[in-house]
């Protein structure tokens, strides 16, 4: 996907994900230093169970600081911080003779989880003081502590540099990338123009695939006929053609069919439709099958269906050099299938160069546009088929109508 | 009972996205983040190292373990580099086996002698490193690793804790080890998780404006197209045929001019077909270009149409790049090539088999030449559009007969896009300008590879079609 944020995002995202990754790693120290506390208690000094509480205190005003977000609870995760680090350092560095000195790895896990409130900082520069804060109130409420105790005080490296990364982070997501600032509004453009050329283009299939079955084929047929007063089968086929470009919108008129009573399915059917006209056009058309199958269409399958049946039957006036067809419908729970088949004269690939057009706008984009797919078994001498399947509801559905 | 219609549920981001592959451009953002984090880790680990000599028992041990640290933060580096995005799921697994084994080595050195485990600095390394992680990998990915990591080194301190210096209970130092590499693989966990969601809710959301915004223009759209092809049909086609009918008559003359019609527009629909989206881009370019004054000239080698085989993602992708090159400055209005390349079936049509077609009781006919509808108006433009035509059936054939032994729907199918154009820029410039659209190509399309050789800036890169893109 390369629909990326766009600039106005992305500050408040990377804070909102560098908030979410502070908390649990504060949550990720505070649940150590319990379980540190804990293990310490039931071995040594069972005294320490106030200081499990008040890190246990931390850690659930972590958890409603990181839902709710208000200030009140980040001041609160403060103090009651300041207090959990006093009680914890004095606590575990009180054992006597256990720790060498201040700067123990334990000692700093209340101190880190507190340093981390920086991370819910709503800008740069509002975490960098929310964490220096929790630094020196921690820094010094854990020297205090040591005071009280007989360790000697060393300076604590790891809450120093966690406090120096978790700032580093802060302030490198704050000055984010503005040189990739140009690129995210290129692209998103792209994707959006991509959208609208891909819309337009099945518009276009569609246009052209009308304009091959009406122009087109008018312009073949009265190219073929023979001078003279027109045959009825020529009049109405103009008529239609001329009606269609001119009366109507073509394009985006979807021939929506008025729910048929069963009975009319057959006659309603644009595949019926199409068969007529080629009947019209002194095609001998054999149909053979379910003709109650058709009614699984839908308005708009059944229009492009029957254009792509014409295009098929007119191919068949034009090319197989036979007046005869057969039409075949097969359905079964999924799919419909009409079956296209003369025995003219058939063609090879490389011979179908004239005829790409038809077959391919007018019966393959439009069959795949409606998801089903379009078979063709051809060679010269031996006849054309085409089997052109669609996807269907199901059977049941119909049943219901 | 009647219930409200649920409002639909927000899809979830893929379990395997990570903010690198979802925003690209993000990613690059993000990737300073690996250097940092690998100058930390190796300073950190020569720093532990010298500083605590009288622990070290085996200084060939300590010196492997500060350079395996080392190769694993490089290797951090090398694999997050933006030119060799994405970064995969082996490049992560390399980094993360390197820092436990440096781990291992650190203590196999101090075997018995080591004084603390809280300043071992494999560990410490080993969770920045997991930390570096955070925008290149996705969450559950990274808890595991973190999770791996964390046995290594609790499994480490626990059998070394009768030899440490403080004597507490063993399964404090445990903690202790495994927090130095859990809190930092959580935080990067977290931040994967937080990031990807919200980048995939903008995803969503602007996804549904954009079809939203599309679907308005529908109208405006059809109208274009409609007049669009009207004005193709040119103004003589409906005339002419009105005409006939007024006159219900049809004469030689008539029969002629309609012969000559449906060649022309034949011929233009067949043109219009052939269009892809490509063409479409390239035309609007050298609109562009042409309007500023330029004379341009950009060619689109595609003779099989496999640019219509490229999803949305990829044709933004290609789109943005290009429209990004032809607006550069220094761009060479005479240069852009745009050439695809594959070496399987076409994606175009679908299966036509030519085959033998026994049909029951069907007498094959003779074909009379009577019935060979010839469109012939001026031979030399017929010859032409044939040949043309001729020679892309003909490509298409041989792609469909090439591609024979291996049915369609299976395997990978790859199309190698290759794009030249010639940019006057000092290179560090270029790469400065193109470097974002170039992260998002490599998110989408595999083996981007860039050469240059100035002026020509050559790109070339693979799409595989048929198989789900998987996020590896």
């Amino acid at each position: 996907m390369s629909l990326g944020l766009p600039g106005h995002l992305v500050q408040l995202t990377l804070a909102r994900a560098i908030a979410r990754a502070a908390h649990w790693f504060a949550l990720t120290c505070l649940m150590s230093a319990v379980v540190s506390v804990a293990i310490l208690s039931l071995h040594r000094s069972p005294g320490l169970w106030f200081t499990i509480f008040i890190v246990l205190v931390m850690g659930g005003l972590l958890i409603l600081f990181t839902r709710h977000r208000i200030i009140a609870f980040a001041v609160a995760y403060l103090l009651v911080g300041t207090v959990g680090v006093y009680a914890f350092t004095a606590a575990v560095l009180g054992e006597p003779d256990v720790f060498p000195a201040s700067n123990m790895f334990l000692v700093a896990l209340p101190k880190m989880a507190l340093v981390m409130v920086g991370g819910a900082g709503s800008s740069a520069l509002a975490g960098v003081l929310w964490s220096t804060a929790a630094f020196i109130l921690a820094e010094a409420a854990a020297f205090l502590a040591i005071v009280g105790t007989t360790v000697p005080y060393r300076p604590d490296l790891f809450t120093l540099s966690t406090y120096l990364v978790l700032v580093g982070v802060m302030v490198l997501a704050g000055i984010d990338r503005r040189a990739s600032n140009a690129a995210q509004p290129a692209i998103h453009r792209a994707v959006q123009d991509g959208s609208n050329r891909q819309l337009r283009d099945a518009l276009d299939t569609r246009a052209i695939a009308l304009l091959n079955d009406t122009t087109v084929t008018q312009l073949v047929a009265l190219s073929l006929a023979e001078p003279g007063a027109l045959s009825p089968g020529l009049k109405a086929s103009l008529q239609y053609t001329l009606t269609t470009l001119h009366d109507t919108n073509w394009l985006t008129d979807t021939d929506s069919r008025d729910a048929p009573a069963p009975a009319d399915a057959w006659q309603s059917s644009a595949v019926y439709a199409a068969i007529e006209r080629g009947r019209d056009r002194g095609l001998v058309v054999d149909f053979i099958g379910d003709r109650a199958a058709l009614r699984r269409l839908d308005a708009g399958s059944d229009r492009d269906v029957g254009l792509a049946v014409q295009q098929c039957l007119v191919n068949v006036i034009l090319h197989a050099g036979i007046a005869a067809a057969e039409v075949t419908i097969e359905s079964d729970s999924t799919t419909l299938s009409v079956l296209i088949t003369d025995a003219g004269r058939g063609f090879t690939e490389s011979e179908s160069a004239s005829d790409r057009l038809g077959l391919r706008q007018s019966v393959r984009r439009r069959i795949e546009q409606l998801g089903g797919s379009v078979l063709i078994w051809s060679r010269p001498g031996a006849g054309t088929s085409v089997r052109l399947t669609v996807p269907v509801g199901a059977l049941h559905q119909v049943a219901q109508e | 009972m009647t219930r409200a219609t649920p409002t639909p549920r927000r899809p979830r981001a893929p379990a395997s996205a990570s903010q690198q592959r979802l925003d690209p451009i993000g990613g690059l953002a993000a990737w300073p983040i690996a250097p940092v984090v690998a100058l930390i880790v190796v300073a950190y680990a020569v720093v532990g190292t010298l500083t605590r000599p009288h622990e070290i028992q085996v200084p060939a041990l300590a010196l492997a373990a500060v350079a395996a640290l080392t190769i694993a933060a490089a290797a951090l580096v090398w694999a997050a580099r933006p030119d060799l995005a994405p970064f995969t799921r082996y490049r992560a697994i390399a980094v993360v086996a390197l820092g436990a084994t440096a781990h291992l080595l650190a203590a196999a050195s101090t075997w018995q002698y080591n004084g603390m485990i809280q300043d071992d600095f494999t560990s410490i390394g080993l969770g920045l490193l997991l930390l570096a992680l955070a925008p290149f990998r996705p969450w559950k990915e990274i808890l595991i690793f973190g999770a791996s990591a964390a046995v290594v080194v609790g499994v480490t301190a626990l059998a070394q804790s009768p030899y440490l210096g403080v004597h507490t209970p063993p399964l404090l130092f445990v903690i202790i080890a495994m927090t130095q590499v859990l809190a930092p693989a959580l935080a990067a966990a977290a931040f994967s998780r937080q990031i990807v969601n919200s980048i995939h809710r903008w995803q969503t959301d602007a996804r549904r404006a954009i079809r939203g915004r599309t679907e308005e223009s529908r109208g405006l759209l059809a109208q274009a197209v409609v007049d669009h092809r009207l004005a193709n049909l040119g103004a003589d086609v409906l005339p002419f045929l009105a005409d006939v009918l007024e006159r219900q008559n049809l004469t030689a003359v008539d029969v002629k001019r309609a012969r000559s019609l449906a060649f022309q527009v034949r011929r233009v629909l067949v043109a219009e077909v052939d269009h892809t989206w490509l063409d479409d881009l390239i035309d609007r370019e050298r609109i562009i270009l042409t309007e500023r004054g330029l004379n341009p000239l950009c060619v689109i080698a595609d003779p099989e149409r496999r640019a219509t085989g490229f999803d949305s993602d990829q044709r933004a992708a290609v789109g943005a790049l290009i429209v990004a090159l032809c607006t550069l400055k220094g761009f060479d209005p005479t240069s852009l090539v745009v050439q695809i390349a594959g070496s399987s079936a076409a994606p175009t049509d679908t299966a036509h088999t030519t085959q033998a077609f026994g049909l029951k009781g069907a007498r094959p006919t003779p074909a009379p030449d009577t019935t060979t509808i010839a469109l012939v108006t001026s031979a030399q433009a017929q010859a032409e559009a044939q040949a043309r035509v001729r020679a892309s059936a003909q490509a298409q054939l041989l792609a469909a007969t090439t591609d024979h032994a291996r049915p369609a729907g299976f395997g990978a199918v790859i199309d190698t896009i290759t794009i030249q154009a010639g940019i006057s820029l000092p290179s560090f410039e270029r790469r400065r300008a193109l470097r974002p659209y170039l992260s998002v190509l490599r998110a989408v399309f595999a083996g981007v590879r860039v050469t240059s050789r100035h002026p020509l800036l050559t790109l070339e890169f693979d799409a595989e079609r048929t198989t789900t893109k998987g996020i590896k």
